[in-house]
């Protein structure tokens, strides 16, 4: 294993973005990152930007407004990179399903790697996705 | 029980003043009433209710499709008066046609309705005839200028057909 997927590993970065949700998730997001739940023990830390992250950790469904902007965020990940879709509308559109503004899923528009389902996703199941996409790291 | 003073009041200097134009009112429960008014009093109606009563503030406004018409309703607030508890809210009902949605726009009389009108521009498709700046406000760039979501014969399978024809974004 060579330093740098080591150091991924150890410690993978993580860039948050709303692609069109409502805030449900992400403030769950937020809260696993606190002490209380402490997904930080695994290393994962929020960037504040797509170029430094390892990880594009999206929630919401994908609304047509933020189609292109959220391909080109995509864009911007260095390889490797790894797509969580966090929360049901991420995975499948959720309550927007059939709408007329949306895209069902952010896998209708970048691969995805590790799916989170939940609305918004109980606090277990952020650790267990954590350790899973640790996992995948790995493997990589 | 609450008095219901001030609702009476305005329902009758309504139906005094308009006469054969007020279509329908009804109190529905204290602080609560619900009025219809031709399209040719609209401006009449708006600017009678926030000069004599003070009722001013349109917390928003909502469109709904009834078939062959499209009704607009202004929710209006105001009337807060020494006295008594809590503002009235009087909803005020106007309906055009659908094949030619056009309504006067209020904004001169109360400007914070500009984006309302245009929210309702967009998912109804009914012009606000005088209205200052009349863009799309909540949909998509690039979406195609004669799809009105909210309408019931809009599906959702010509709305993309149609984006795909006009290119828009997110297609």
């Amino acid at each position: 294993m060579d330093i740098v997927k080591w150091s991924r590993v150890k410690s993978p970065w993580v860039f948050h973005f709303n692609a069109g949700g409502c805030n449900g998730c992400d403030i769950e997001l937020l809260a696993a990152l606190n002490p209380k739940y402490d997904l930080e023990r695994f290393g994962m830390i929020l960037r504040g930007s797509p170029r430094h992250a390892d990880v594009l950790l999206c929630t919401g469904t994908v609304t047509r407004q933020i189609h292109d902007r959220f391909k080109r965020i995509y864009d911007q990940v260095p390889e490797p990179k790894f797509v969580m879709a966090f929360g049901s509308c991420a995975c499948s559109g959720g309550v927007f399903q059939k709408c007329y503004n949306v895209h069902e899923g952010i896998d209708k528009v970048v691969p995805v790697d590790i799916y989170v389902p939940g609305c918004p996703p109980r606090p277990q199941a952020i650790i267990d996705a954590a350790v899973k996409l640790l996992t995948k790291l790995q493997q990589s | 029980m609450a008095t219901m003073d001030r609702e009476n009041k305005i329902v009758d200097s309504l139906k005094e003043k308009f006469g054969q134009d007020l279509l329908e009112i009804k109190i529905q429960k204290p602080r609560r009433i619900f009025a219809t008014v031709k399209v040719s009093v609209l401006k009449n109606t708006i600017s009678f209710l926030k000069n004599r009563f003070s009722i001013m503030h349109v917390s928003t406004m909502s469109g709904v499709d009834l078939g062959k018409e499209i009704g607009v309703y202004y929710h209006l607030m105001g009337n807060k008066l020494e006295g008594y508890v809590g503002e009235i809210v009087l909803s005020l009902k106007v309906t055009t046609q659908k094949s030619e949605s056009k309504l006067p726009t209020i904004t001169d009389i109360i400007p914070g309705s500009e984006l309302y009108e245009r929210e309702v521009y967009d998912m109804f498709g009914v012009v606000f005839e005088g209205h200052p700046d009349p863009r799309p406000l909540l949909l998509p760039d690039g979406w195609p200028e004669d799809v009105f979501p909210l309408r019931k014969e809009c599906k959702l399978d010509d709305i993309e057909a149609k984006i795909e024809k006009v290119g828009g974004v997110g297609s």
